[in-house]
């Protein structure tokens, strides 16, 4: 059973991605294109987490 | 007529009726005068003049009656029995001793003052933290006291969930040191001491508190298992006990308060604590998407850029190629020249040879008439 990656975890695969555009180190477009559909991957994976964490705030706001 | 006369005793027979005599006119006897000549022998014996102005009278005894340090010029009361020793002679065989006159008194109470100093019972090092709020405490008052209803009453009201045990001392007078004293001593044969000891009584005068100046209180203080927190009257001086105890309190109801939190204070600690939380959660989240959406713009821009640049290279490209077809060389002005229908570059002719000329928008069929070199 694989144990569920962190917001943090999450992120620094994304930065790491990310600095393949900053730095321009693709060989070709369709290197370019895998990165950015990891990208864009990493970012909804993120904006789930924040969407849930939300959710969680909201309950336990409630529950005190 | 016989005449009667004196009985003839011996030494020890003498000695012997006169402290029958004594014992049974004077069984105890109170005496004030001026400590003087004052020395311990062995750690164990004490001897002593008391004297006044025209008299003076020797004094025995033990360390185990000494009220606390005692120096020569001490006014002091005694309560003990005259006694005719048969090899020293007179004295009178202390029961108990107290410190009199005010002179006297603040004078044994600076010497013991001293004396426990130097030891290391006010200590600063030696405090131990309370804990706050405390689970359970054992309190050493009198129940009757005013004292008791008013610590009882507040530390109720601010904090309801603590454990109490009572135990029930005199608070002045001659046996509340003793009382006192032997509180402790249960309190510290418990298998689980409380959290805290409290010792407490309400104002008074200097001789009703004068127990908890005592040497024995004190030290019972400074030897306790569990911390201490005394409260002693409303005085300004501060009684050894307190000196000696982990934390101090000027008066009973402020030694409640110091004890513990006041329960509505927390309970709007608490309310405050969870909005400030919520608040930079929120604000946390707020950011963290943001942030987002910032990378995820920046990414599609970059994407763009990228895809942009590539196509304006293939477009340049395209257009070099294009530059290179035969449409544009005849476009500006040049002309291709076949013979039977292979391009001609260099190629021999003669003079009446056919050659087809391609221009950009006709093909002329021609004969050759001349051919001239070029230098």
């Amino acid at each position: 059973m694989t144990t569920k990656r962190t917001y943090v975890q999450i992120k620094k695969e994304l930065d790491e991605v990310l600095y393949s555009f900053e730095s321009s180190s693709h060989a070709d477009v369709d290197e370019m294109l895998v990165d950015y559909e990891k990208a864009s991957n990493l970012i909804k994976e993120l904006q789930v987490y924040l969407d849930t964490a939300e959710k969680t705030l909201v309950k336990l706001n409630k529950k005190v | 007529m016989k005449m009667m006369t004196d009985p003839i005793f011996s030494v020890s027979d003498a000695l012997a009726v006169i402290n029958q005599t004594l014992e049974m006119v004077y069984p105890s006897m109170t005496v004030v005068g001026e400590l003087a000549n004052f020395k311990v022998a062995k750690d164990r014996w004490v001897y002593a003049d008391l004297k006044d102005d025209s008299a003076k009278m020797r004094l025995f005894g033990t360390i185990f009656q000494l009220p606390g340090p005692l120096e020569d010029g001490m006014m002091l009361e005694i309560v003990g029995e005259p006694r005719m020793h048969p090899q020293f002679g007179f004295s009178f065989q202390i029961r108990s001793m107290r410190p009199v006159g005010e002179g006297t008194i603040k004078k044994a109470a600076d010497l013991l003052h001293k004396k426990l100093e130097a030891e290391g019972l006010f200590a600063l090092e030696r405090k131990r933290p309370v804990p706050y709020p405390p689970t359970d405490i054992s309190l050493i008052t009198s129940e009757k006291s005013a004292a008791y209803a008013d610590f009882v009453k507040i530390l109720n009201a601010r904090w309801p969930y603590i454990q109490i045990t009572l135990h029930d001392t005199a608070v002045q007078g001659q046996a509340a040191a003793e009382e006192i004293v032997s509180a402790f001593e249960s309190i510290n044969r418990t298998a689980h001491p409380p959290d805290v000891i409290v010792l407490i009584r309400g104002g008074g005068s200097k001789d009703d508190l004068s127990a908890f100046s005592s040497e024995q209180v004190t030290r019972a203080v400074a030897a306790s298992r569990a911390p201490t927190l005394v409260a002693i009257g409303h005085e300004i001086d501060e009684s050894l006990a307190e000196l000696a105890a982990d934390m101090r309190a000027s008066t009973p109801s402020n030694a409640a308060e110091l004890l513990v939190p006041n329960v509505v204070e927390v309970r709007e600690s608490l309310d405050d604590q969870k909005v400030f939380l919520s608040r930079v959660v929120t604000e946390e989240l707020k950011a963290c998407k943001t942030e987002l959406l910032t990378i995820q713009k920046t990414l599609s821009e970059s994407v763009k850029a990228y895809m942009i640049a590539e196509a304006t290279y293939a477009e340049r490209q395209h257009m070099r190629l294009e530059s290179y077809h035969p449409k544009q060389v005849l476009h500006r002005g040049y002309a291709l020249v076949r013979k039977n229908g292979a391009l001609l570059r260099d190629a021999s002719l003669e003079p009446g040879d056919t050659i087809q000329v391609e221009l950009e928008t006709r093909i002329i069929d021609s004969t050759v008439e001349k051919i001239k070199e070029k230098e």
